[in-house]
């Protein structure tokens, strides 16, 4: 058995464990194997996936809007006070491929204020999933209501669900799908590079068993002053403080701290003089858009990709990313709040993708989007509460884009796809979508398991 | 291994004790305060401490500011940081200021991510409110904070109206999960312990379906708030109760949790009787309790310790339920939260300082005020990752549950919320503030001073001065390499002037706060 071969083997361990639900770490200290960079040897190319998460559970009715007469009919009906005017989105109207037609006539359009992402979509660039959510099984509305369905814990709680897009696990989850994409492809150690989140505090996404997930501001890394300068005139303070916040500690809690510490000093150092070597990007983004300044951040480090790897055994040929912005959760004045998010998703996502474009690697990045959960179709007076099945974007130039994948949800009260109040039961798993994001990023079906234990139960799409 | 003792009451309590238990207790403190403790033991501290008097409350002093008029209904927001910063640096009560911010994780609400006017009033209320209810029950606790103007906008039941049979619109469900989710009873059946109940199935089993949620939520319809902010006096609006409006409350009788709340009570008594309901659930006690030890005194508490303190909450001995001041006494004389800490590590032993903690700290220690009473300390989440009233989300800085990745194998169930918060960025950033705050002052224009006129002396003997360091500020916790490594880095700077041993004190400080041995505190 080969070292990459046993690697594997733990990790496929790692996964079945997890997939039990267990919160307790896996105790698999695998960077302490000696294990060959196998994966990250055997491709050449570079690639990397960017999720794009919209925190609080983004009310998808509203931002991938049924555009077809009957459709529109369906949906502002039952959201009279809520719904965006037929009229109002004809500028919006998704034109998909010639050829590619949605079932009986459906048609969608995008909420107005996302129009930046029109042009996208109809060359080809942008596509939607339709109804999509998490799942264990395919389930059907009676296997929902006699309780006879496996579905995944805590359907409708933010943070449950939110680990669940972003691991496949419950809460508790230690580690990402993308962290653990990111484990099959990293060099040995692996580059704080290689998982990388752009939002606020640890993100799961890009947390994994050898991949730690590394955290960036939108401007950069953050020096630090303690042990780059002279404390209170004193060098040799400032020694034994990168002494003290970087030595091996045998407490676990402590030693957990200093291998922060550890990262965030070698990063930086990094980080910050490939930047300052690196021309600025010619492609506009929003300094008042604090989601495009955070994918803004990604795109220089894609940019700057080379030189980040060059303290690395191996150039860095796989990462993976994660973006995000809060305020989703609109129980309240959903319509004077929504479509200013909504438009800063959009924005960030087009100058994104020119950015991408600009540097040559429009093919060989791309971007999904995901969220707690759909909403109601229903109204609260002035908002909608938390749902289910949801639509989301993928985005890239290596996409078969101009498309709907999954089926469009029925919106009439009691239909097969109507939970309660429109919440929707989904038809296309979260994981059968990053399955194919997996696979595009090198995944092999055997290491399926490892990154997507419950994607098997689930059949192919045909996104890439 | 889990079994600890209690010391023998008669044995004296010596200064790192007192020092450690100041930590759990308070936000450490000086010398002074550390004889206190040990002049009152333990509970008496406790007991003092339930009657002291605060400072102007956050309201008031904004209040005295000037701060109560119309034309800061949109433009004062950050007037609420300095408020409720200026309560945790500097207030008397500083028990309750603890305990307070504890709360403040659990009934969370920041002010920004709500619809709300004045949310500098908002959020020096619902300070007012924890703080208030900080000794009192569970149940009165939520029945408060639930009438508040600042939750009914920020968990969006405010006006939420019964269900329209013409419009199709149903009442929000928000507060009704977030109430049961998150303020009172968690998502799984817990046993005293906190181990959770399983199913035939093997899978553990649930608090609430979404039908409890939709049937709780109909209890929140009809609330809106008594007044609209008058220009004369905003803070009535804010302060006062919610009523309730009957054209719009449903009067239905609601069925959930197993309980029936019958048709036709009278709103705010329906209210009452709904959260007790929550208050008397089996998780109630496991739920809150662990969360409590976790923000007080272990990042993980085993299943015994908690298990004795949700004793305590289920009766406080007088047959009360939720009882805050017996659940917190109990929290901190358990053997163990006071048993010496372990010579090795103990992950059920150990707790990641919290980053505004450590803040409050260098100023409770050593004595920072303002010479303008300004107390200008606004939102610290950029540099800290964490700040009084400003969580992210309603879920907190963190979750209670939070599992850190690649601990060891033995390290199995334990949780560490507060590494959460702890990126690379983070770490950085509290190292650099850290260092501002001892350069400059703490807050926008550095007018937080610390005093480290007691320590300058001592800075002549870099050895006393890292021993008084080390029991002030971290218990007597760090290791006597570490602090021999500290000296003779303290012996290479001046002690000529009066500035150079200042900037001995403050290296000192420096150095202490940003290692490891003080950050996780035993």
């Amino acid at each position: 058995m080969t070292t990459s071969t046993t690697r594997r083997a733990f990790l496929r361990q790692a996964a079945r464990i997890g997939a039990l639900g267990a919160a307790a770490p896996l105790g698999l200290n695998l960077s302490a194997m000696a294990s060959a960079a196998a994966s990250n040897s055997s491709v050449n190319d570079y690639k990397a996936i960017v999720c794009l998460f919209m925190f609080g559970g983004n009310d998808h009715y509203n931002t991938i809007v049924p555009y077809d007469a009957s459709g529109h009919a369906d949906y502002a009906g039952r959201r009279p006070d809520l719904a965006i005017a037929r009229l109002a989105l004809t500028a919006s109207r998704l034109n998909p491929a010639p050829g590619f037609n949605l079932p009986n006539g459906r048609q969608f359009a995008l909420e107005p204020s996302m129009n930046a992402l029109v042009p996208l979509f109809n060359t080809g660039k942008l596509a939607v999933t339709l109804n999509v959510g998490t799942l264990i099984d395919p389930v059907t509305k009676e296997q929902v209501l006699n309780g006879s369905a496996r579905l995944p814990p805590k359907l409708m709680s933010h943070n449950d669900q939110q680990s669940f897009w972003q691991s496949s696990l419950a809460e508790g989850a230690t580690s990402g799908w993308g962290g653990r994409m990111a484990d099959l492809f990293a060099s040995e150690p692996p580059s704080v590079f290689t998982a990388v989140s752009a939002a606020n505090s640890r993100a799961l996404f890009v947390s994994g068993d050898r991949t730690a997930g590394y955290s960036v501001t939108p401007t950069g890394a953050v020096p630090n002053s303690t042990v780059l300068q002279p404390v209170f005139g004193s060098p040799a303070a400032a020694n034994l403080i990168r002494s003290l916040i970087t030595e091996p500690r045998s407490h676990p809690f402590e030693e957990l701290y200093n291998s922060v510490n550890r990262r965030s000093l070698d990063a930086e150092a990094l980080l910050s003089a490939a930047l300052l070597a690196a021309p600025p990007l010619n492609t506009p983004f929003d300094d008042s858009n604090p989601l495009a300044q955070q994918l803004r951040m990604v795109a220089r480090m894609i940019q700057v990709r080379t030189a980040l790897g060059s303290s690395s055994p191996s150039p860095i040929k796989r990462q993976v990313f994660l973006v995000g912005m809060g305020g989703f959760d609109t129980h309240d004045e959903q319509p004077n709040v929504l479509p200013g998010l909504l438009g800063r998703v959009a924005q960030g996502m087009a100058s994104f993708f020119a950015a991408m474009t600009e540097l040559g690697v429009d093919r060989q990045v791309t971007l999904f989007t995901a969220s707690d959960f759909g909403r109601t179709l229903v109204s609260n007076g002035d908002g909608t509460d938390h749902g289910w099945g949801t639509h989301q974007f993928i985005m890239g130039g290596g996409i078969k884009g101009r498309r709907f994948f999954g089926t469009p949800p029925s919106l009439v009260a009691g239909s097969s796809d109507d939970w309660n109040n429109g919440r929707l039961i989904p038809t296309t798993a979260a994981d059968q979508v990053s399955r194919e994001l997996a696979r595009w990023f090198g995944v092999s079906d055997s290491d399926m398991n490892i990154v997507l234990p419950n994607a098997s139960n689930f059949a192919r799409l045909s996104i890439f | 291994m889990n079994t600890v003792e209690a010391p023998p009451v008669s044995s004296p309590i010596t200064r790192n004790q007192a020092s450690r238990f100041l930590q759990q207790a308070a936000f450490g403190g000086t010398a002074a305060d550390i004889v206190d403790v040990q002049r009152r033991g333990y509970a008496g501290w406790i007991d003092h401490q339930l009657t002291v008097q605060g400072n102007t409350s956050a309201t008031g002093w904004l209040i005295d500011q000037g701060l109560d008029a119309k034309e800061f209904s949109a433009t004062a927001s950050n007037k609420g940081n300095h408020t409720v910063w200026r309560k945790l640096l500097s207030s008397p009560d500083v028990l309750r200021q603890r305990v307070t911010f504890a709360l403040s994780q659990i009934v969370t609400l920041n002010p920004d991510q709500s619809a709300s006017g004045y949310k500098h009033l908002v959020a020096a209320h619902h300070w007012d409110t924890l703080s208030a209810h900080a000794f009192s029950t569970w149940d009165r606790l939520l029945v408060a904070i639930s009438l508040t103007h600042g939750m009914s906008g920020y968990l969006t039941y405010r006006n939420s109206r019964k269900a329209d049979a013409i419009t199709g619109t149903v009442p929000d469900e928000n507060y009704a999960r977030e109430l049961m989710q998150l303020f009172s009873i968690g998502l799984y059946r817990l046993r005293n312990n906190g181990t959770k109940l399983m199913g035939t199935d093997n899978q553990p089993l649930e608090t609430y379906t979404n039908n409890d949620v939709t049937e709780l939520a109909r209890v929140f319809t009809g609330w809106r708030p008594n007044a609209s902010p008058s220009p004369a006096l905003p803070s009535s609006a804010i302060t006062n109760p919610l009523v309730n409006d009957a054209r719009f409350h449903d009067f239905g009788s609601k069925r959930f949790l197993g309980a029936t709340l019958p048709a036709n009570l009278v709103p705010a008594d329906e209210l009452r009787q709904a959260i007790q309901v929550l208050v008397n659930h089996p998780s109630s006690g496991p739920f809150i309790c662990r969360q409590l030890i976790q923000r007080l005194v272990f990042s993980s508490p085993d299943a015994s310790y908690l298990q004795r303190v949700v004793t305590v909450w289920n009766n406080n001995g007088s047959g009360v339920r939720g009882d805050l001041a017996a659940v917190v006494r109990a929290v901190l004389l358990d053997p163990g939260a006071r048993s010496e800490p372990p010579n090795g590590a103990n992950l059920r032993r150990a707790r990641l300082r919290e980053p505004v903690q450590r803040v409050v700290q260098w100023a409770r220690t050593f004595g920072a005020t303002t010479n303008d009473r300004s107390w200008e300390v606004g939102d610290m989440s950029g540099e800290l990752g964490q700040s009084p009233l400003r969580p992210p989300s309603v879920f907190n800085f963190f979750r209670p549950g939070y599992v850190p990745p690649n601990l060891p194998t033995a390290a199995e169930g334990v949780t560490l919320p507060e590494f959460q918060i702890t990126t690379e960025t983070q770490v950085a950033g509290y190292a650099n503030t850290l260092r501002t705050i001892l350069t400059n002052g703490l807050g926008g224009r550095g007018n937080v001073k610390g005093d480290y006129s007691g320590l300058t002396e001592l800075a002549r003997a870099p050895e006393n001065l890292l021993a008084e360091l080390n029991t002030l500020l971290a218990a007597g916790q760090l290791s006597s390499r570490t602090l021999l490594s500290m000296k003779w880095v303290l012996e290479s700077m001046p002690a000529k002037t009066g500035n150079q041993l200042t900037n001995r004190v403050k290296a000192g400080i420096l150095m202490l706060m940003v290692s490891p041995e003080y950050l996780v505190q035993k």
